[in-house]
């Protein structure tokens, strides 16, 4: 007696006729008085036929161009394959260079950049900025002051890290807006 | 050199090896072989070209592919035994040929099995001869859930259901056993049929 188990483990060599003669008597019986089995059956005949009745492919590329032309091809392929070699290296070589030119160009720029007193941050300020600072208008300009980006760094991380961080940006820049003062 | 004739050929008394390039010929090949070559690659590359593009899924993968199978065959034509088919030497040649591919090569893609049809939109073969035509579009559905199988497993079904070989042909072009043929059959296609929603 065969039981579920062994017999789908078996089902596709069944399928193919690919088993000895009395296995293949001892599925063709099991399968008769079982419908779990006989449905796995069904199922695996239906992708073989499926597979079986795949298409051939048409078109010109289905013709054997005969060994000449095949090697001429082959040739073509390798000279094309060995452009896109070249080609993704340069791009990668292209963007290596430039990625470095930026960081030599920012390293040089950075000193510059640097606000070093209150005043320089006032001048950095947009125009209307400074003229909302001049006249007191606090809340207002507290607003608008972008801090991380116009303050000089001793700033940000003296005053930043030591308040909460639900009034972090406005109380730094309260703090900035009154050393700028 | 030798010149070239009028009509742009090289001359009758150049033989066949000589016309070749360097890359083409084979060590123990006589001029001979050629032309029994290219019969047999004439005869046989139709298919060869379909079991291509059943285990790589692109027709200019395909293409290549077979191309480069059938110049590798003609370079080893000396080693073939004549006595065995030509078609099952040359499978292996092009499924070891995809292997080397597969492994310089990562996987470009892999599609997603939501995109894969349910089990209403197959038609059943057995009962409908009409749904015996396989749309373009239901090749398309079966070939991308053969592309989501393993290597072993896509060779192993392609080269049963698609090329109708043996378990023992299968076996000698994939070098492993019969058993291992049919574990590679069996799961290949129980992955088919949960891909596909087959029950």
């Amino acid at each position: 007696m065969i039981g579920c188990n062994r017999v789908r483990n078996l089902i596709s060599a069944y399928l193919d006729q690919e088993l000895a003669g009395g296995e293949m008597l001892a599925i063709r019986r099991h399968l008769a008085g079982c419908a779990a089995c006989e449905r796995e059956y069904r199922a695996t005949q239906r992708i073989k036929r499926l597979l079986g009745q795949l298409p051939e492919p048409a078109g010109p590329a289905v013709e054997w161009p005969g060994l000449e032309r095949a090697q001429s091809l082959r040739a073509e392929r390798q000279a094309g394959a060995v452009r896109a070699l070249w080609q993704r290296r340069r791009r990668f070589l292209r963007a290596g260079v430039l990625t470095m030119a930026c960081a030599v160009l920012l390293a040089m720029l950075a000193p510059l950049s640097r606000p070093g007193d209150p005043n320089t941050v006032v001048a950095r300020l947009r125009p209307s900025l400074r003229a909302m600072l001049a006249t007191e208008e606090r809340t207002l300009a507290t607003e608008w002051v972008d801090l991380p980006t116009v303050a000089p760094a001793h700033w940000r991380d003296a005053d930043w890290r030591s308040l909460p961080r639900w009034r972090g940006f406005a109380g730094v820049r309260l703090t900035a807006y009154t050393d700028i003062r | 050199m030798k010149p070239l004739n009028p009509a742009g050929r090289l001359p009758s008394t150049v033989s066949a090896e000589e016309a070749l390039p360097q890359a083409l010929t084979s060590a123990h090949a006589a001029p001979e072989d050629r032309a029994l070559f290219e019969s047999l690659a004439e005869r046989h590359y139709r298919q060869a070209y379909h079991i291509a593009y059943r285990l790589t899924g692109s027709h200019a993968d395909a293409e290549d592919l077979t191309q480069e199978a059938m110049i590798r065959a003609y370079q080893s034509f000396h080693r073939y035994r004549r006595e065995l088919p030509f078609a099952n030497w040359l499978y292996r040649i092009i499924v070891n040929l995809h292997i080397d591919t597969l492994r310089r090569r990562p996987r470009a893609w892999i599609d997603s099995v939501d995109d894969l049809p349910g089990a209403s939109d197959l038609p059943d073969l057995e009962s409908d001869p009409a749904d015996r035509v396989i749309s373009r579009e239901l090749d398309a559905r079966l070939q991308q859930a053969l592309n989501q199988l393993s290597r072993e497993f896509r060779t192993a079904v392609v080269l049963c259901d698609v090329e109708g070989l043996s378990y023992e042909e299968i076996a000698e072009v994939m070098q492993c056993s019969i058993g291992t043929v049919r574990s590679r059959i069996h799961r290949g296609r129980n992955q088919l049929r949960r891909l596909l929603g087959v029950h």
